[in-house]
């Protein structure tokens, strides 16, 4: 109970700066998840499209090695080319993103039962009339759980922006291991916790109310 | 009409696919495409709507060179069905029927007005079915509406490529009997691809076989049955069909001459003499307008005189006996033993269409036997 | 990343499966080098002085969890504890000093009591929190004092470690108290990548610790604390009394490394790791060879 008590009393104290890394927390992630999805997707179509298998292997390879280059030595790359903050941060997690999504929106599309795409073709719709009303439409389910298993993941993986002077939940849970501060960790868990659940269930609505039986 | 004219495709391996096609697929007519794999049957389907591109040769279709088309346009106005259905999963049952309208930019009436006429035509109700999806349906309930997806621009066309080769044998077989009910209705042009002999021969007005690239045999599917080419054409028919058909006794539309001559009624007796001696009857069939009167014969003209100033209604004899198309020539040969009679016409719908004589059933006769001799041999 | 989020969890789940042989002494480090060095030159020693084996513990993700993993018995010795730990919400209503000697004894006392843990005396150097400017700030305005930084301070670009910014008594909060002033912006961030910043003159200012050899390989200068506001660190070793009664010899020979190992001597041993890249074992090795303790 003391202990409650003591809880709410630490938000009280805390809450504007709890907010404000709760605050650079998603729009951190959100925004990577973002950029990464604007350029995954397109990207991830344009290689399930290509028969250049060299473009194919390069472009999955570079977006592989993004996820195996070790988070520290990444950003210290970054610092003298995009110096300290949000940018390289975002940067990062952007480049982390990548991969899932492309894999994701790739397998979508090749997915689809190349019957219907024939048919399309035969019955007289243009390449983008069926890349926008067929395809896309058919890999959606795909690009979708892409984009949420990845945001799930980005939103957890923010916490590194808190090593590279961009703040977020990270600040406050590596604070809280810091100094012995078990509320701060708590905190900063807890609201990542609550950012991924939420997010996940908001893209999980909107994924069904885009997507066909 | 479409028009293949020495239309050759040779695929970048080096593959000749097609070697040599002239062919004409009939308009208002089930076309149907046959041969084993790799004979170039679908090849050939898909130069229609320009899935394929031949290297060399013109596809015409009404005379235009469907090179110089836009292939989009194309195939808007061309209907396409394809063996695994391919219906959209995501799209509603009404909207896959109305995929091309909506290509077309319809109304939103007119295509809703017409998607349920289709689903009517092929006995699924509207109500029930518009907002289903796909893979709601049975099988065969899909294939439908991939069939009639395809009719719904109305394009004079339809392409057909192994349609109900996935179906179990008793829906395949329904929808057969529906394209055929289909077909009589709306009297667009077919092809149809198939591997299938026996659906081949059911369906079809026309069956071009092929082979190796090269069109072996075409014709009607008595023509073929009942002279096969070569023995290749011989071996894809099967032997147990060959024999079925020469047992099967045909009937009047195989054996009865499609174009006797004729005359109207109207006409002098001198005309009448003047035609049966130019073209060595000795008898002329009197039809006015497609109404058949009967028949004016040698013998009548020169009892009167053939230079009396009569005309050949004065001493037309009508027809003891007539039969409909479809009749089975047992039938018509006992009707001509007992009536001693000559020749009989034929009627389709009180219209006259031809005729069967003694000559037209020698002729059958022949060709049965020279093609049992070679089998024979 | 996900080493410094679950850094605490990998590091206890490590130990759970070390633990068990009583024969051999658990040593745990945090991530830095200078821990990870003197970890090294005790493991040298107890298997020089004794027949016991030594297995260490590296990248503890910070001092608390390896105080906890001693309360629980997976670890017999922090290799290196500063005293200011003391100060890390260890204790209730515990008085925040900044003196030296008053703030170890406050550290033996107290985590004798509540953990029957011998602090022992500090091993003679300290890793303490200051502040450091980088060449640029020094050339421009030399500054000599915490204090001489008021009339620019908000001009400045300053980034500390992960944690200082949030610290109760001798974070952010408190120095902008204690100081009256507070710099343009103040970001935390992993210490590798502040003096990465600084030397791509992304920062003016940093938290430094005082053993970081990055100080004087990039020509930074550290002011002087003219109003005592950071507490001491002081290194010390620190043992849990059951370790240190089974093995009485254990014992003896870290009583050995007390007062022995000054700041820049320190410093130095870091450098070897740190920025020439050697194995932290063999600089351990060495040392204790050039100082004569193995033959």
């Amino acid at each position: 109970m003391e202990l409650v008590t003591e809880y709410i009393q630490f938000w009280q104290e805390r809450f504007s700066t709890i907010m404000s890394y709760f605050g650079e927390h998603i729009f951190i992630s959100l925004l990577s998840v973002f950029l990464g999805a604007i350029v995954a997707i397109p990207l991830g179509i344009y290689l399930s499209k290509t028969t250049n298998n060299t473009i194919q292997t390069i472009i999955f390879n570079v977006s592989n090695i993004f996820q195996t280059i070790p988070t520290i030595a990444l950003l210290a790359v970054m610092i003298p080319l995009l110096g300290i903050g949000y940018t390289p941060a975002i940067t990062a997690l952007f480049l982390y993103s990548l991969l899932p999504i492309l894999r994701n929106t790739y397998s979508g599309i090749k997915s689809i039962n190349p019957e219907v795409i024939e048919s399309a073709k035969g019955m007289g719709y243009s390449s983008l009339q069926r890349l926008w009303k067929i395809e896309i439409r058919l890999a959606f389910p795909y690009i979708m759980s892409g984009v949420r298993v990845t945001t799930v993941y980005i939103i957890s993986w923010t916490t590194l922006a808190a090593v590279i002077g961009a703040g977020g939940l990270g600040g406050l849970i590596l604070s809280g291991l810091g100094f012995n501060d078990k509320f701060y960790i708590f905190t900063g868990t807890f609201l990542a916790l609550i950012l991924a659940l939420l997010t996940d269930l908001t893209l999980g609505k909107l994924e069904k109310k885009v997507a066909y039986k | 009409m479409i028009r293949l004219e020495k239309v050759k495709k040779v695929y970048d391996d080096g593959f000749q696919a097609l070697k040599d096609i002239n062919l004409e697929f009939k308009e208002g007519e089930i076309n149907v495409l046959i041969g084993p794999s790799g004979c170039g049957k679908t090849t050939t389907m898909k130069l229609l709507n320009r899935l394929n591109e031949p290297t060399d040769g013109t596809v015409y279709i009404n005379e235009k060179d469907i090179s110089q088309m836009d292939p989009v346009e194309l195939r808007r106005q061309t209907g396409y069905v394809i063996q695994h259905i391919g219906l959209f999963p995501h799209m509603s049952i009404a909207e896959n029927v109305g995929a091309v309208p909506t290509l077309l930019k319809w109304d939103k009436d007119k295509i809703d007005k017409r998607v349920d006429e289709l689903l009517n035509l092929v006995n699924l109700d509207p109500e029930t079915y518009k907002t289903r999806f796909p893979s709601e349906l049975s099988g065969g309930q899909q294939q439908r509406i991939g069939v009639i997806r395809a009719l719904a621009a109305e394009p004079p066309v339809i392409l057909m490529d192994e349609p109900f080769s996935a179906l179990d044998p008793i829906s395949r077989e329904q929808l057969q009997d529906e394209l055929l009910r289909l077909q009589k209705e709306i009297n667009k042009t077919f092809v149809f691809v198939t591997h299938d002999i026996d659906e081949a021969l059911k369906i079809a007005d026309q069956i071009i076989l092929m082979q190796g690239g090269e069109v072996v045999q075409k014709g009607k599917p008595s023509e073929v049955l009942s002279n096969p080419e070569n023995d290749f054409v011989v071996d894809f028919i099967g032997k147990h069909r060959l024999e079925e058909n020469r047992n099967s006794i045909p009937n009047v539309d195989e054996v009865m001459m499609e174009k006797p001559l004729t005359i109207s009624s109207s006409e002098s007796l001198t005309n009448a003499y003047e035609s049966m001696k130019q073209h060595g009857v000795n008898s002329l069939v009197v039809v006015d307008r497609g109404e058949l009167k009967g028949q004016v014969s040698i013998f009548d003209v020169i009892d009167v005189g053939v230079y009396e100033n009569k005309l050949v209604k004065e001493v037309l004899k009508p027809f003891e006996q007539v039969v409909e198309i479809g009749t089975s020539l047992k039938v018509v040969l006992d009707l001509m033993e007992k009536n001693n009679a000559a020749n009989i016409p034929v009627m389709n719908n009180n219209q006259f269409a031809g005729m069967v004589t003694r000559g037209s059933v020698v002729e059958l006769l022949a060709s049965v036997y020279a093609n049992s001799q070679r089998e024979g041999a | 990343m996900k080493k410094l989020l679950f850094g605490s969890l990998v590091g206890m789940m490590l130990l759970m499966s070390a633990c068990g042989n009583s024969k051999q002494i658990e040593i745990g480090t945090q991530t830095y080098t200078d821990p990870k060095i003197m970890a090294h030159i005790i493991e040298t020693l107890i298997e020089d002085r004794t027949d016991l084996e030594v297995n260490i513990t590296k990248d503890i993700a910070a001092s608390p969890q390896i105080i906890s993993s001693m309360e629980k018995g997976d670890l017999d010795i922090a290799a290196t504890l500063f005293s200011g730990e003391v100060y890390n919400n260890h204790f209730d209503d515990l008085e925040f000093t900044t003196d030296p000697e008053e703030t170890m004894k406050k550290a033996q006392e107290g985590f004798k009591e509540k953990y029957n843990f011998k602090w022992y005396d500090s091993i003679g150097f300290e890793n303490a929190y200051a502040i450091a400017v980088s060449q640029d700030i020094v050339e421009q305005y030399d500054p000599q004092t915490i204090s001489d930084l008021k009339p620019i301070s908000d001009k400045l670009r300053f980034g500390t470690d992960t944690s200082w910014l949030e610290r109760p008594n001798d974070g952010y909060r408190a120095f902008k108290k204690k100081y009256d002033m507070s710099f343009k912006e103040a970001r935390g961030m992993e210490v590798r990548l502040m003096y990465e910043a600084i030397e791509n003159d992304e920062l003016d200012v940093i938290t430094a610790y005082t053993v970081d050899p990055q100080i004087r390989d990039l020509n930074m200068k550290i002011l002087e604390d003219n109003k005592n506001f950071f507490p001491p660190y002081d290194a010390s070793v620190v043992a849990t009394q059951k370790v240190l009664e089974e093995h009485p010899k254990v014992d003896k020979v870290l009583q050995e490394l007390i007062g022995s190992i000054d700041t820049e001597t320190m410093s130095g041993l870091i450098k070897k790791v740190d920025i020439e890249g050697k194995e932290a074992k063999k600089v351990a090795e060495n040392y204790l060879k050039e100082q004569g303790y193995l033959e």
